[in-house]
Parts: structure tokens; C-alpha cells; sequence
């Protein structure tokens, strides 16, 4: 008898400390969403201005408009199509010019690192306008090493805004997954893993295999939900302000 | 924060709780995720590190295995030798731009395609010898560049690797040009590693160790002119500004016994292939095209090797060098027994026979060759060891419109050149030397145009050895018409021609009753009746319009020298002295004497 | 027809699902160590246009023959080379017995006729001349046990494949 009685004083410290803890981590959540809320500011590039600011969109890229296969030069004067519909895998189109500012971000890791991990199953393709509205002098320096087609005409096909714009389109059903501005390539990932609704693509770990499928779903649809609330990974408001109840993880 | 915001927070949460709602929840879960992905999103960019590889996979480089789909190199298969194996060609040819094993530049690979009814099996080399464990015939593929005339073809046997352009490395090969960058770490161990000297790649390009030069002997070496790399049956050379050179087989062979490059230079070309197509030669110098000292090498297939350097060269040179009367040189420069002089041999092929010669040079005779009949005969007499000497002379056409060459002689005594010789060859009369004082008196008289013409014997002994002779014979429609001597007896040289000769060799000449000649012919006159006589040791021949060639002697040309001679009573003999019944008698002008 | 691909006097209308590229590289030049070979000159190398179509990713930095490609060619995978050779191979025997193909037949392709032979692919090279001008047509098909439906798709691009004459400059 004693012995259950100290069992169950035991079981219910546990459930209290839980408690207190998921509690605890309520209060975490709710403060960084009413930080976020009143934080409301997204730097918009300069180079956009016939949009308002776009959020990634689209979840399963299904729906979309439809797309075109590009037909352009390289920088060495090849000529080149790209095949975006009716093709397996999805295509990452990447709209950069050699004059904007923030696309020489973009243009700086692809010089330097070569193409972004994307995921297997997605193809990036660099464009910029043809020689009649692009410097190729500038660009043979911007993108020096880089695979680029010259192609004014996918900026009408795909009713391109500005600078730097990315569109994501389904190779199977030959229409946009998904578009939209980044300042950097993490946000062009979260783009891919928005429109292909895999989020491995951001963390390149595959955790099936390391936690329980119920635990994995749950960090899934967790990951999600923030995410379509425009909290990422890395987000500074996910950690702990000073004063705050110290982060659980210590 | 507006209403609109907080309620959108407030769903947020629901929506997370809701999430994150269940009794098996990990509160770390999410937080574990966060942190990894934000310690993951500020990672450095992936870079891709080359696994580091063995040594030995280093040698081969990549996709060696024979599961790679790529095809061996030749050299693995061909006994080190770096070029298409019989029963194929080269097909085509591709490069990787910036190779490391050519310096920076263009690496070359050509492919050897199976010709067309030839066997061989598709395969991969297994031996564990070598890495380099690749297909063999089994891409039926073609590139298509090279010898575009054939346009049948098989699998790809092996690969040939140049830095040198392939339409400059054979000329069957155009200048299309396709890369793979993918197999620009592809090697072999039997090819050259990494940027080898210009010299080396030179060596694989005609090669390598299995090619016809063979293996290494001893690796690049400088010299003043370049730099040369000897190998087993061969040598190459970079020389400036030629390029690369070489020398091969026999010819690779007398140039190392000449004492290579230390001693006769480097060659400024490839051996070549002498006028008329058989026989090589090569030119080695210190400098190139310079005139100081070059030695001109030679090897013929039945003759073996040679070279002439030096003054012999210059005269080589003249007489128009192996396409000249002396023909090939068939040994080195050569020393005279006593180091006066030297020689060099040569030998020359004509229709079903040989010709043999020589070339001297001596400082006090001079530079002078020989061949032919006339060297044949000087060799017979010992040569320049014999009484002949040196050659003075090339051989020379003889005058007359009889026919014939000659060449001159000189011995040397004290520096000095002590008496002249010749060698006289005629299709009528033979060859035949003549010496020193007799030579001498030939000449005086005319030589071969003279009374005496060509000589008929060389210099002899009499049989008692108290003189020397030779004898000569004039050539009238190609015979001889006329015998002369000439008899060298206590210093004196003395001809005896014709009439005379005849008349005296038919009296037993030396041996005979009128002895040794005694002098030459003179012209006198008895009155006004002109006659000839010479005069002998024991005797006279007298000739005139009255008797021809009348020899006295003995104590009958005594008796009739003591009535007066010809300017005598007696006048001119009108007949040669005839002995019967132990008195001798001859009959004359004006009445006959006997004696006793 | 999804996209239409011309350069150097090629023209390729692609059908859906295909992409394509056409090149011409610039020639290398000789090294030294080729010009220390004595020959008082050497001619560079000449270099023709090439032409890369697939119906999948084409990777940059293609080789001629498809080389950097073929590696990546799944089994629905198909990758059509056309190489054009300098103008002094017209006319020989390798080239003359043939026009560009319009239709190959699976037993035109060989597991064996590749550059590189990679399992479970088959590759088909002919050696022609068309508008005067000499080529070389080397398929490469993903799967040798798809290829009768693979030869039919290479067919639909062939047909769209057209070659002009070289005209003087």
C-alpha cells in the first residue's frame, strides 16, 4: 500500500513538472507570436516595386499558372532550351540581372559555392535577360563559372517583376508551385520546401529514421503551421529574450 | 498589437498546442529541430572533399576498374609500347584541356580501333601487375578524326597518350577537335607522370619503353647543345634550335663508339635515308651547321657502319660523298701503325662486285684517297707500310687516249717526303707500281705517252740481285706492241726500249752476254750516217740504217772498238755477232771481225 | 512542338519534355611543349559546333559525346549527340555512306556502342554528311530494355532535326 501511494506521489510530481513545462512552453510560444505580431516589419528589396512584398505561396504546387519552357543563349553564346513542363523532376527558376544590388548575394554564392542544396528532385536554372537588355560584360563578371541563359522572353512568359524572382514549376503538370522575392538563398529554400511541401529540403536530415513516426509527424505539421505563419528556423524570436524564462534546451 | 494580431498569435498557439498536444509529446522535439536547423542554416557551404586516394589508385587515376566503361591504355598491353598494336589503327583522338601531365596544356588521347576482320576479344586487363585494369575491344565506338579513308572498324583496343597535337603526331589525324574533361586524370603506370621534361614526352610520343627505341639507359641528360636521353637501341636529343633529334640501331651504336656527345656532337636531324635508298647516315656537330669538326656517319646493310671526319670530310665531301667513287666509309678514322697518319675505309657496291678505297691524311703527304684496282694493288704491296708511302694524289685518268688511271706515291723519311711511286692501272697492260729512281726515269721519258708506255710488271729483282726493274709495254688498238725496261742497278736508273730491249732480252737480257745496261740510248753519227747505240756492262747495241739492233760484245766488241767503233774502218755493224764453233763474228759496213 | 533550338546553321523543334543545347567551343592552343617539337608552325585545332538534346537535365559542361550526361540518363532517358567535324572530313570514306537519320531502329543501337560503356545502356553512332557538311549522330538510350519505346522517342526529335549548308562569311 505504501507502495503505490509513493508510486503514485511519483507519477504526480512527473505530470506536475510536465505540465509546468508544456505550460511553460505555451508562454515561450504565445510571447515570441505577440513579439512577432509587433515586430510586422519585412524588408522589402528596392528593385520590386510593381508588387507589394510577396510570401512564399502555394503548399503541394498543383495549382498554379501555367508554365513555359525557356529558349535562350549562354554567356558563351550557346544556344539553349530548358524543358520545365512535362518533365519529372521541378524546376527552380532563378530571375537575376547583373545591376541589382541584393542579386549579388545570390550571384556571389553561386560563384563561390556553386548552386544551393535545393533537394534531389529540384532543378535550378539561372536567368537573366537576353544581351538587349543585359550587359554581358557585367555578367560574364557576376557570373563568372555560372550556367545562365539569356532569355527576355521568360520574363514576359512568366510576368517577371523585378529582381531577384524566383518561380518554382511542377515538372509533371507544367505549372507554377510556387514564386516569389528572397534576400538569400535560405529564404529561396524555404520557397522549394514550401511549394514541394518538404521540409527535409531545409534541413537536409532526414529524422524518419531517428524518432517516433507519431513525434516526426508532429515536428512536421509544427513546422508547418509556423511556417505558413512566416516563422522559419533560426527565427530570433524562437529563442529566448533577455529576461525570459530560460530556453528548456538550457 | 491589434485585436486582428492577437487573435491571429492566439490561433498560432491553438494550432501548435494542438500539434503538439498527447502524452507522447517531446517538448524537445520542436526546440531540437529549431536549433539544429538554425545551427544548420548558419553551417558553412558544403564543400566537397576529394576522398583521399592510395598511391597506387593514383597512378592509374580515376575509373581504372574494369567496371568504368573506359578503355586501356596501350601501353599496358603492348609491352610498354605506347602506340596502336597490329590489327589496328587510330580511329580518332579527344583531349582534356589544362592537364597536368602535359604542363598545363592539351592532353591527347587517341583510340586504336580493331581493323575490320582482325581478332581480338573484348576483355579487361587483369594482370595485377598494373592498375590500369580497363577494357580491351569492347567499345564499338569511334571518334573519327584519324584515317578517315577506312571506314570500316572495331571496338576500341586500347588508348595512345600525346601532348602533342595528334595532326602533328600523325598526319592521318585532323585537327577536328573533341574534349572529355572526365578522363583527364586517366593514366597509366607505364606512361609519364606529371609534366615530364619535353625531351621524355618526345620519347613516349615515338613509344616509350616498348617502342622501337626501347627502355631507358640512362634518364635526360644536359649537354651543352641540349639535353639527350640514351636508351636501349637508340638515343634523343633536344637540341636548340633544331628540336628534337636522333640517332638509332647501327647508327646509335657507332655513335657511342665514337665517343657520343662528349666527343662528336649531337645530330641536328633524324638518320637519314641515303641517295638511292639504301644505306643511313647522320650528322652529329657540336654546333649546328657549323663547319668545325662534323662527323658524318654512316651504316649500310652489307657493309656495317662508319664515319668520316675532319679533312677526309672536306675531301668525302667533294668527290660527291657516298654516292662518289669511295662509296660508304665502312670503318672510323683509323692510326697509321706509327701514329704519322690516319685512315678511314670505305667500300662501295657496284653491279655483282665491291670497290674498296681508303683516304689518308698525313701532314706532310696531305689528304689523299685511293680506290678501286689501284688501292687492290697497294694493299697487295703493304700499303702505306710497303714501299709505295702515302697517296699524293686521288686516282687520275692517264693521258695518251690509251686508257687507264694512276695515282702517285710518297715515302717520308725525316719529315720529309723522300722519293715518289706510282700505281698505273690499264685494262690492256694491268696495274702495276712503279718506284722511286725508275718511276723517276719513266717519267723523264714520257711516262705512259712516252717510248716506253705503261708499266707491264711491278719493280723486280734480277736474279742475282744486283738490280731492279720493271718493265713497260706500249698499246696499239689494245695490245701491246712494244716492251721496254728500265733497270735500277747501283743508284742508276736506265731504260732499254724497243729494238733495243728485244734485241737484248734475246740475248738472255742481264744474264746474256751483254750484261747490265750501262746507259741510254744515244744518237751519233759515223760520218754522215747517224746511228743509236746503248751500251752495256759488257757490250753495245748499234742501229742504223745499215743493221737493226746489232749487239756486240765481249771480246769481239772489244776488238772492234780498238779499230775505231763505227767511225772505223770496219763502219757499222750491219748485223748482232754470231758464235759458231767457239769463235764469235759479225759482219759490218765494210768487212766482218771474229774473235778470238 | 515544345521549344525550337537553332545555332550554326542547326535547327531542332523539340517536342515536350526535351531540351537541348547547342556549342561551339573555342580552340585551345598549342603548349610549348608541342612547339619545342621543331615544326616551325603548328595549326591550331579547329573546332565545330555541337549539339546536345535530352529529355532530361542536360548538365553543364556536356562533352562532345555526351560525356558528363550519360552518367546521369535513368532508364526513360534518352540523350541525342550531334557532332560536326571540320570541313576537310567531307567526302572521305567514314563519312559518305550516310545522311542525317531521320528514324533508327533499336538494332541500330549496341550495348557495346558507347564512349563509355555504362550497364543497362546501348548507344548508336553513325558517321554522315548532311548539307555538305560532316557529322557525327551518336544516341545514347538510358535503358537497353526500354529500347524500342526509347528508339521511337529519338525518332520524334530526329524528324525535328535540320541541317543548313555552311555559308562563306
Amino acid at each position: 500500500m505504501l507502495i503505490v501511494l509513493i508510486i503514485g506521489c511519483v507519477l504526480l510530481g512527473v505530470a506536475v513538472v510536465f505540465a509546468t513545462a508544456l505550460t511553460s512552453a505555451y508562454a515561450q510560444l504565445e510571447r515570441r507570436v505577440e513579439h512577432l505580431s509587433e515586430a510586422n516589419e519585412l524588408s522589402v528589396p528596392l528593385e520590386l516595386s510593381a508588387r507589394p512584398t510577396a510570401v512564399p505561396t502555394g503548399v503541394g504546387g498543383a495549382a498554379g499558372r501555367p508554365a513555359h519552357d525557356l529558349s535562350g543563349l549562354t554567356l558563351h553564346g550557346d544556344a539553349r532550351t530548358i524543358a520545365t513542363v512535362g518533365v519529372e523532376h521541378t524546376t527552380l527558376l532563378a530571375f537575376l540581372s547583373s545591376g541589382c544590388k541584393t542579386c549579388g548575394r545570390f550571384w556571389e554564392t553561386l560563384r563561390n559555392q556553386g548552386p544551393p542544396e535545393i533537394g534531389p528532385t529540384t532543378r535550378l536554372v539561372v536567368l537573366t535577360k537576353g544581351a538587349d537588355a543585359e550587359s554581358p560584360t557585367e555578367l560574364h563578371r557576376v557570373a563568372d563559372g555560372v550556367e545562365v541563359v539569356m532569355t527576355t522572353q521568360a520574363w514576359q512568359d512568366f510576368e517577371i517583376p523585378g529582381t531577384p524572382f524566383f518561380v518554382l514549376v511542377d515538372g509533371p503538370t507544367g505549372r507554377v508551385a510556387g514564386e516569389g522575392t528572397a534576400l538569400g538563398w535560405d529564404e529561396v529554400r524555404n520557397l522549394v520546401a514550401l511549394g514541394l511541401g518538404d521540409a527535409s529540403i531545409l534541413t537536409g536530415v532526414d529524422t524518419s529514421a531517428m524518432k517516433p513516426s507519431s513525434d516526426a509527424e508532429r515536428e512536421t505539421m509544427v513546422d508547418q503551421i509556423l511556417m505558413d505563419a512566416g516563422i522559419f528556423p533560426g527565427d530570433p524570436s524562437l529563442y529566448p529574450l533577455d529576461g525570459d524564462t530560460p530556453n528548456p534546451e538550457g | 498589437m491589434s485585436e486582428s494580431d492577437r487573435r491571429g498569435g492566439t490561433k498560432l498557439l491553438r494550432r501548435i498546442g494542438d500539434a503538439l498536444g498527447g502524452s507522447r509529446y517531446s517538448r524537445r522535439g520542436f526546440f531540437s529541430r529549431v536549433a539544429v536547423v538554425g545551427s544548420a542554416l548558419s553551417l558553412d557551404p558544403i564543400s566537397f572533399a576529394t576522398k583521399p586516394a592510395s598511391a597506387y589508385d593514383a597512378v592509374c587515376g580515376a575509373n581504372a576498374d574494369c567496371g568504368s566503361g573506359y578503355t586501356v591504355f596501350c601501353c599496358t598491353i603492348n609491352n610498354g609500347g605506347n602506340f596502336c598494336p597490329d590489327g589496328s589503327f587510330l580511329g580518332g583522338w579527344w583531349k582534356a584541356d589544362n592537364s597536368g601531365f602535359c604542363c598545363g596544356g592539351p592532353r591527347y588521347y587517341l583510340d586504336c580501333n580493331v581493323s575490320c576482320g582482325t581478332g581480338y576479344s573484348c576483355g579487361c586487363e587483369t594482370s595485377s601487375s598494373t592498375c590500369d585494369n580497363r577494357k580491351i575491344a569492347c567499345n564499338q565506338f569511334r571518334y573519327g578524326q584519324c584515317n578517315l579513308e577506312i571506314d570500316c572498324y572495331g571496338p576500341v583496343l586500347c588508348r595512345v597518350i600525346t601532348c602533342t597535337p595528334p595532326w602533328v603526331f600523325d598526319p592521318s589525324c585532323t585537327s577536328s577537335s573533341a574534349t572529355d574533361q572526365n578522363t583527364a586524370s586517366h593514366t597509366a603506370p607505364c606512361l609519364p607522370g606529371q609534366c615530364p621534361d619535353p625531351l621524355t614526352l618526345h620519347y613516349y610520343d615515338l613509344g616509350g619503353p616498348g617502342g622501337a627505341f626501347g627502355p631507358e639507359v640512362a634518364g635526360v641528360q644536359t649537354l651543352p647543345w641540349g639535353t639527350w636521353i640514351q636508351l636501349a637501341n637508340g638515343a634523343l636529343f633536344e637540341v636548340y634550335p633544331s628540336g628534337f633529334t636522333s640517332t638509332f640501331g647501327a647508327l646509335y651504336a657507332n655513335y657511342l663508339a665514337l665517343g657520343g656527345p662528349n666527343a662528336v656532337g649531337v645530330p641536328f636531324r633524324d638518320d637519314q635515308v641515303c641517295v638511292g635508298g639504301v644505306g643511313q647516315y647522320n650528322i652529329y656537330n657540336r654546333v649546328e651547321g657549323s663547319a668545325s669538326n662534323p662527323t658524318l656517319s654512316y651504316w649500310h646493310p652489307y657493309f656495317g657502319s662508319g664515319s668520316v671526319t675532319g679533312a677526309t670530310l672536306q675531301l668525302f665531301n667533294l668527290q660527291h660523298n657516298e654516292t662518289g667513287p669511295f662509296g660508304f666509309p665502312i670503318s672510323n678514322r683509323l692510326h697509321s701503325s706509327d701514329a704519322t697518319a690516319t685512315y678511314t675505309n670505305f667500300r662501295k657496291a657496284l653491279t655483282g662486285s665491291v670497290r674498296n678505297g681508303r683516304i689518308y691524311e698525313n701532314p706532310v703527304t696531305g689528304t689523299f684517297g685511293i680506290y678501286g684496282t689501284i688501292f687492290d694493288h697497294y694493299v697487295a704491296q703493304k700499303a702505306h707500310t710497303g714501299r709505295l708511302g702515302y697517296p699524293i694524289s686521288l686516282p687520275t685518268k692517264c693521258q695518251g687516249g690509251q686508257g687507264g688511271h694512276f695515282a702517285d706515291f710518297a715515302t717520308i723519311a725525316n719529315g720529309q717526303v723522300a722519293y715518289e711511286s706510282s700505281i698505273y692501272t690499264n685494262p690492256t697492260t694491268g696495274t702495276f707500281s712503279v718506284i722511286g729512281p725508275i718511276r723517276d726515269a719513266w717519267k723523264a721519258l714520257g711516262a705512259e705517252t712516252g717510248a716506253l708506255g705503261f708499266p707491264t710488271s711491278d719493280q723486280k729483282k734480277t736474279a742475282d740481285s744486283l738490280a731492279v726493274f720493271n718493265t713497260f709495254g706500249t698499246i696499239v688498238n689494245k695490245t701491246i706492241a712494244s716492251t721496254s725496261a728500265i733497270y735500277l742497278r747501283g743508284g742508276s736508273a736506265v731504260a732499254i726500249v724497243g729494238a733495243f730491249y728485244a734485241r737484248w732480252s734475246s740475248l738472255d737480257g742481264a744474264t746474256g752476254p751483254l750484261g747490265y745496261p750501262a746507259s741510254d740510248v744515244t744518237t751519233q753519227a759515223a760520218g754522215s750516217t747517224p746511228y743509236s747505240v746503248q751500251l752495256f756492262v759488257n757490250g753495245a747495241i748499234y742501229d742504223s740504217q745499215f743493221g737493226s739492233a746489232c749487239a756486240l760484245s765481249g771480246g769481239l766488241y772489244t776488238k772492234y772498238l780498238s779499230q775505231g767503233g763505227p767511225t772505223g774502218p770496219l763502219g757499222l755493224p750491219l748485223t748482232s755477232e754470231v758464235t759458231s764453233l767457239g769463235v764469235t763474228s759479225a759482219t759490218f759496213q765494210n768487212g766482218s771481225l771474229s774473235s778470238p | 512542338m515544345a521549344s525550337t533550338l537553332r545555332a550554326h546553321g542547326i535547327r531542332a523543334e523539340l517536342p515536350s519534355g526535351w531540351e537541348g543545347r547547342i556549342t561551339q567551343l573555342a580552340p585551345s592552343m598549342p603548349t610549348n611543349a608541342a612547339l619545342r617539337s621543331g615544326a616551325a608552325e603548328i595549326p591550331a585545332e579547329v573546332t565545330r559546333p555541337f549539339a546536345h538534346f535530352a529529355n532530361m537535365a542536360l548538365p553543364p559542361n556536356t562533352n562532345a559525346f555526351g560525356g558528363g550526361a550519360v552518367e546521369h540518363l535513368g532508364a526513360e532517358h534518352s540523350l541525342i549527340c550531334l557532332i560536326e567535324y571540320s570541313e576537310e572530313c567531307a567526302g572521305t570514306a567514314l563519312f559518305n555512306k550516310h545522311r542525317l537519320p531521320k528514324k533508327l531502329s533499336p538494332r541500330d543501337f549496341n550495348r557495346r556502342g558507347l564512349q563509355r560503356i555504362i550497364p543497362g545502356q546501348a548507344g548508336s553512332q553513325t558517321f554522315l554528311t548532311e548539307a555538305g557538311r560532316p557529322f557525327c549522330l551518336y544516341v545514347v538510350v538510358g535503358s537497353y530494355r526500354r529500347l524500342s519505346t526509347l528508339t521511337r522517342q529519338v525518332n520524334t526529335v530526329l524528324r525535328g532535326i535540320h541541317v543548313d549548308p555552311v555559308t562563306s562569311a
